[in-house]
């Protein structure tokens, strides 16, 4: 062997050099647990791949290119997401590569089919706990599958979740390593976790299980059985059996959920026989390491295989405003986003769209100051309530965008991580169709000057002119949805500045790549990737929509505090007086005074900033002045080709985006609205800008390096 | 005094880096060469010393339009987004006046081995008068500093 190290021989070696996993599996293969056969491939190897390929220097480019503490979680997504593809696209060194391969030939042709699996040194002590934030690879039936897992696996270390509790726990990043697991892929027919001291009542046992592997189970896919077992005799004292329908299990790409036969869905993965064994092995590890364990293990032809064995980390308790539980809920699994894309279509849009729609439809006007009361607190009850299914299902389903994203790199190795965008194009983005609608009926009126005199002069189109139908088939569309307000013009005001433009408004044209991309793949891989593609333009389409259908809800509480507004300043407001929220002076929110990093004049220098480094979120190069959104009503003065910047593209303001020669976020990320309304249009657009609004004036001349993600201010031009 | 984490680090590095690249043009031609400096608390003024047979004591004698880089260069596996610079802009004027002595005496508190070298009668002495200061961090950070006379 050259790299790898038997797991049997390695019991003296450090966990430093092997990891706490394979370290602790190296002990209890030694002591004579039944562990599946394997070897470690020491973190050394990772740094030599590291250093020869020129790895080293691109993550530290990456990890330090912006402050990580103001990074949003969508820009550590990306950063992960980048890193990752540095690893899939890096040409193997032959040497390495080489050496490897004849490792892995020699020891897996031994096995049906071999499993990956993360052991980075000073994970999973006492303290800390990595579980479920590297990757495994499991069902790799030859050589080259294996090498190129051991390279994800590499690059799980990065991943946004790792990244992440390495901030937390003030772990250096660049200090990290990562030894990696081939062993034997053992397919059990019951797989599970027992944990010999439960989490939520430390007195008992829980094994926890289901039927065929144990992925679904730790990705949260399949709930397992419960059951409780009495910490001294095996005893099963509770047992809480969910319905189970469907298992993971080996397909021919890699592992699939499968229908349980009849006979396994009439019955618990667990038996008593069962659990006495897992009792035992649980009893014999916790007096081998000297504490509680969590330990995940699978029955295969009736005997007990310890996958991995961890000691329960009980410092670790989550404090209340932690949010990394939530951060980790967002990663899920195809089947998970699946159910969730169904639920989100069928339940949650339709029943914001059902409550907008109440809203829109009653007539705040005939209702007394105290109904009027009423009415605005529902509406934020309603709003509120929308707000936290937002955060519990709509952003984790935007998981699915990188989740292809993954998939596709892995396999089609792109030099741009983000290739994989262009697939996802869809001309069902609501935002799209309403902008697309604006721009017909200002070329009508661009070509009916009388028409548009008569708009000017605010006269009603009469009922039956086919420009009054398009408007009714607008407001019945989109009605609602609250930019009319917030942008400080109304619906006429918008399409005579538009129909005033000289150029009419293309929209951006986007050939579908997925014929190309599906026609690369074999029969197994198709399919597979025909569903994750599905999943992707869901989450795409929904990250959109889901903004938009929210603001419809919000513009239904904006029309009834416009409604309290309106009485409180005709003096009849009399019981309405401190229900309103205190309304933000215009410019108090982006005072240049307040600014950290904006102009400083005082008596001997001026600051100002010349070159700002954010995301790269559309690709381009485009210049022009800046208009900063810092009050709505500045959106009247936008004009064709000004550079928009703002703190964040509320999903409402999108239909100025086609007029923006660029646009400047002061939120990150490529999955953000902003990004995507861009990339749709193909207007270059750099995210990420802290302070954006601040430190760049309206008026300033702007170069936008959308690929890049660098704003320059050349005060020269001006 | 302007108190941003951006001006800071400009300060430091004027305050830490013992030398720096002074820019000077010959017949339309940058040239560069590098000086031992030091600079005022305020940041208006560099100071740096050159024997006058120097090019760019010639190169200063027509043309007193200077930029000098400083940055924080240690190791040449450093980072990149480690890597800082300031890149100052300004006219240089030779100082014999009472002015020199004084100024002289903090370069020297910098530089006490250039004693005999700064005090030789062949040697000029310079201030920069920096009209503007450019920070270079993180790579692509780029931040002006327009220095109010």
């Amino acid at each position: 062997m050259n790299y790898l190290v038997e797991l049997s021989s390695s019991c003296e070696t450090s966990s430093q050099a092997i990891g706490g996993k394979a370290a602790m599996l190296a002990v209890l293969q030694q002591k004579g647990f039944t562990v599946p056969s394997g070897y470690c491939l020491p973190v050394n190897v990772y740094h030599e791949f590291l250093h020869q390929t020129g790895l080293d220097s691109f993550i530290s480019m990456e990890l330090q290119r912006k402050d990580f503490a103001a990074m949003r979680w969508e820009e550590i997504w990306d950063v992960s997401l980048r890193i990752r593809n540095h690893f899939v696209t890096r040409v193997w060194p032959q040497p390495i590569k080489q050496k490897l391969l004849e490792d892995i030939r020699s020891c897996s042709t031994r096995w049906p089919a071999t499993a990956v699996r993360s052991t980075a040194p000073g994970e999973d002590s006492n303290t800390q706990s990595f579980a479920g934030l590297h990757e495994s690879r499991v069902m790799l039936r030859n050589p080259e599958a294996v090498l190129e897992a051991v390279g994800t696996v590499w690059a799980s270390l990065w991943s946004d979740g790792a990244l992440l509790y390495r901030h937390e726990l003030g772990l250096d990043p660049g200090k990290s390593g990562m030894a990696v697991i081939i062993q034997e892929m053992v397919v059990g027919e019951v797989s599970g976790i027992l944990f010999t001291k439960a989490p939520q009542d430390r007195k008992v046992m829980m094994a926890e299980a289901v039927w065929g592997l144990n992925q679904a189970l730790v990705d949260g896919t399949i709930e397992p059985d419960r059951w409780q077992l009495d910490r001294t005799t095996g005893k099963v004292s509770t047992r809480h059996e969910v319905k189970q329908t469907v298992a993971m299990r080996p397909a021919s790409y890699g592992v699939e959920l499968q229908p349980l036969n009849e006979q396994e869905r009439q019955q618990s993965p667990l038996n008593e026989s069962r659990c006495l064994q897992l009792h035992r092995i649980g009893c014999q590890l916790e007096e081998l390491l000297g504490a509680a364990v969590d330990l995940e293990w699978t029955f295969s032809k009736d005997k007990l295989y310890i996958l991995q064995a961890r000691p329960i980390t009980a410092t670790l308790s989550p404090q209340a405003d932690d949010q990394r539980p939530w951060y980790l809920s967002l990663h899920r699994s195809l089947e998970n986003l699946e159910e969730l894309q169904a639920d989100l279509e069928q339940e949650v849009l339709p029943g914001m769209d059902r409550d907008a729609q109440q809203m829109a439809l009653a007539d705040l006007t005939v209702l007394d100051n105290h109904e009027l009361a009423e009415e605005y607190a529902q509406r934020i009850t309603i709003l509120n309530r929308w707000l936290q299914v937002y955060k519990e299902k709509c952003i984790p389903m935007a998981h699915g965008l990188r989740l292809f994203g993954e998939f596709y790199n892995d396999l089609v190795k792109p030099e741009d991580p983000y290739e994989f965008v262009g697939l996802l194009h869809s001309d069902d983005l609501l935002a799209i169709q309403r902008n697309r609608q604006l721009h017909k009926m200002a070329a009508v009126l661009r070509d009916s000057p009388v028409l548009l005199e008569q708009l000017k002069d605010n006269q009603v189109i009469a009922p039956g002119h086919p420009f009054r139908a398009m408007l009714d088939e607008f407001a019945e569309h989109f009605s609602g949805m609250n930019w009319v307000l917030q942008g400080g013009l109304d619906l006429y005001g918008w399409l005579i500045k538009l129909a005033e433009e000289k150029n009419g408004f293309c929209d951006s044209a986007s050939e579908s790549k997925e014929n190309a991309f599906l026609q690369t793949l074999d029969s197994a891989e198709r399919e597979f990737a025909a569903r994750m593609l599905q999943v992707a333009r869901a989450s795409y389409l929904l990250r959109d929509n889901d903004n938009l259908y929210l603001g419809k809800v919000r513009a239904g509480v904006t029309a009834a505090e416009q409604e309290i507004r309106k009485r409180l300043a005709a003096g009849a407001g009399q019981g309405l007086e401190n229900l309103l929220p205190e309304k933000a002076s215009p410019n108090r929110l982006f005072s240049r005074d307040e600014s950290p990093q904006g102009d400083r004049s005082t008596s001997t220098v001026q600051q100002r900033p010349r070159q700002l480094v954010g995301q790269p979120a559309g690709p381009g190069v485009s210049s022009g002045l800046a208009r900063v959104l810092d009050d709505s009503n500045t959106l009247a003065d936008f004009k064709r080709g000004d550079v928009l910047v703002c703190d964040a593209i509320e999903p409402n303001m999108t239909f100025v985006a086609p007029l923006a020669a660029a646009i400047i976020e002061r939120r990150g990320g490529m999955l953000i609205h902003g990004a995507i309304i861009a990339r749709e249009y193909g207007i270059p657009c750099v995210t990420g800008i802290p302070d954006a609004t601040r430190v760049i004036q309206t008026g300033d001349h702007l170069s936008v390096d959308g690929y890049l993600g660098i704003v320059t201010i050349d005060r020269d031009e001006q | 005094m302007t108190n941003t984490k951006e001006w800071d680090m400009v300060v430091e590095l004027l305050r830490q880096q013992t030398f720096a690249v002074l820019g000077t043009s010959r017949q339309q031609h940058a040239y560069a060469s590098l000086v031992a400096f030091s600079a005022t608390e305020s940041g208006k003024s560099l100071y740096f010393a050159t024997t006058r047979a120097t090019r760019k004591y010639h190169n200063l004698a027509i043309d007193n339009k200077v930029s000098l880089l400083v940055d924080n260069r240690a190791e040449q596996n450093m980072p990149l987004y480690e890597a800082a610079a300031v890149t100052a802009y300004g006219v240089a004027e030779e100082i014999n006046d009472q002015a020199r002595s004084e100024a002289l005496q903090s370069y020297l508190v910098k530089h006490p081995q250039l004693k005999h070298f700064a005090t030789a009668p062949s040697t000029a002495f310079f201030r920069i008068n920096v009209e503007e200061y450019h920070l270079v961090q993180r790579f692509q950070n780029v931040t002006e500093f327009c220095i109010n006379r």
